[in-house]
């Protein structure tokens, strides 16, 4: 009975962020339309020479993915810290890691639709020949966007309430993201070539273990950092 | 807001002086007998030397980090402000220590590889996680708070500890070309004597360092809770 | 060759010895300065704590 309870707190919390964000809309608006123009900034980087393009076009995503990521995250504490709303959150009855997988919920939904315009943008942009494995590409898509936002949640819950929020998170964040980009970026890679040398497999499971181990960790360490 | 159930002790200056000249006086004679006792490499010739300084600093990074995951721990679990100092203290002696080490690593690579840098497994990683030991400094100079900021850096501290057997994995999958772990037992014999005595050096130093930095960061809060105080008498 | 190859060993040692050396030097202000802040504070308020 009591998960029944946390998960319906969750939600709630989830359903709020996601009330505030679409209300005002222009949040997701803008930070679709940065990652979408970061894509721009990389073809104009890396083109026009489409063979190029098409060979980088994993990693232009992912990167795009993640600068406009980390400015949703801080987003998703803003709001509350600006209307002082964060301390009668935590007086609210129930566990602490409720309000983290709530916001983890909020932002994963947030980034997901960002990365399909992003993805969109980007197969159109860089010539890209949708493989026969699509599946498996989408899956690649899910758990990688899913790392960004689990470590992303977790730390804009401390940076967003420091002094020099805008680049402490990047900071803290990017190290941290180091095996889940390579990850991403190798595994879609290589399923976009169709994945010759059966390499990819390997990735996933990295990408699973990292999403699963920082999950569990985060939802843990949480109640340490929000109450601070 | 912060009431502070163990009060910090001021340690009295000078206390450790003398074994911070013992840890040098070690480095240099460890230094010396190193580069003495050791023929050219078959394969490296001279550049076998850099070794000397170059694994224990990487040795020492590692076992900082090791530290600051353990009080970082401590301080999550008892919430004492002196673990909190004492992982803090071992972060940035880590960070110097892990900043020797890739220049060390850049300095070797350039004449064996042709390049300073060649983006394997193990360099890489050491990249990554002085990143992470920044970003740890970073956060503790951002936030003023103690206790926010003992429990914040400790959080840190641990998802980074967590990280870095990930991200060592992570890049070897990625490209690999570095030669073998060094350890005493798979290096040429004639070598073990010095690295061993190096890594000894090198210890004493960082244990003195770290001393060093927790005698300062404890004066320094002692410092701050005298003001405290002094503001809070004065009004 | 050989001379070369010395040039990057002397490099590595010079790098190692200003490295401990300037942490030490940055260390040694940290406590002193530390010290000195104490000192005032503590100097400041004679007869209190």
């Amino acid at each position: 009975m009591a998960w029944r309870e946390d998960w319906r707190r969750v939600r709630a919390i989830a359903w709020k962020d996601l009330t505030t964000e679409r209300r005002s809309k222009a949040g997701f608006n803008s930070v679709a339309s940065l990652g979408v123009t970061i894509l721009v900034l990389f073809g104009f980087a890396l083109g026009p020479d489409a063979e190029a393009l098409r060979a980088a076009a994993a990693g232009a995503l992912w990167l795009s993915v993640l600068f406009a990521g980390v400015l949703a995250f801080n987003r998703s504490y803003q709001v509350e810290l600006e209307s002082h709303a964060l301390e009668p959150l935590l007086l609210y009855p129930g566990a602490r890691w409720t309000i983290y997988a709530g916001k983890l919920l909020a932002n994963a939904l947030f980034v997901g639709l960002m990365l399909v315009i992003v993805v969109v943008a980007g197969i159109a942009l860089f010539q890209v020949a949708i493989p026969a494995q699509w599946p498996a590409l989408l899956g690649v898509l899910a758990l990688g966007a899913f790392g960004l936002v689990v470590l992303g949640t977790f730390y804009a819950a401390m940076a967003s309430r420091s002094r020099a929020r805008e680049v402490l998170l990047p900071l803290l964040l990017f190290p941290m993201l180091v095996p889940v980009l390579l990850a991403a970026m190798s595994a879609s890679k290589a399923f976009l070539a169709g994945d010759p040398m059966h390499e990819a497999g390997a990735w996933v499971r990295l990408l699973l273990a990292y999403d699963l181990i920082f999950l569990l960790s985060t939802l843990l360490a949480f109640e340490h950092v929000i109450e601070a | 807001m912060t009431t502070l159930v163990h009060p910090l002790v001021v340690p009295r200056p000078r206390g450790w002086s003398w074994f911070g000249g013992f840890a040098f006086a070690f480095l240099i004679v460890s230094q010396v007998t190193g580069i003495l006792t050791s023929p050219p490499d078959r394969d490296m010739g001279d550049l076998q030397k850099i070794m000397y300084v170059h694994v224990p600093a990487a040795w020492i990074t590692f076992l900082c980090f090791f530290v600051v995951l353990l009080f970082s721990l401590r301080s999550l679990w008892r919430g004492r402000e002196r673990d909190d100092l004492l992982a803090a203290s071992a972060a940035e002696v880590g960070a110097t220590f892990n900043g020797l080490t890739l220049m060390l690593g850049m300095i070797w690579g350039r004449p064996t590889w042709g390049v300073w840098w060649a983006w394997d497994a193990r360099l890489t990683s050491t990249l990554v996680l002085f990143l992470i030991f920044v970003g740890y400094l970073a956060l503790r100079a951002f936030v003023e708070d103690p206790q926010r900021r003992a429990q914040w850096s400790a959080a840190v501290g641990v998802m980074g500890a967590i990280n870095v057997p990930i991200v060592y994995m992570s890049v070897r999958w990625w490209r690999t070309l570095h030669q073998v772990q060094s350890s005493p037992s798979t290096i040429d014999p004639h070598y073990v004597l010095g690295l061993r005595m190096n890594a000894f050096a090198f210890l004493f130093v960082m244990i003195y360092f770290i001393h060093r930095r927790y005698e300062a960061a404890q004066v320094a809060r002692a410092a701050e809770q005298a003001a405290e105080a002094a503001a809070l008498g004065g009004m | 060759m050989l001379a070369g190859n010395w040039a990057f060993v002397t490099a590595a040692y010079a790098v190692t010895w200003v490295v401990l050396l300037g942490y030490l030097a940055h260390v040694h202000r940290a406590v002193r300065r530390a010290r000195d802040d104490l000192a005032q504070m503590t100097g400041r308020r004679p007869g209190e704590a």
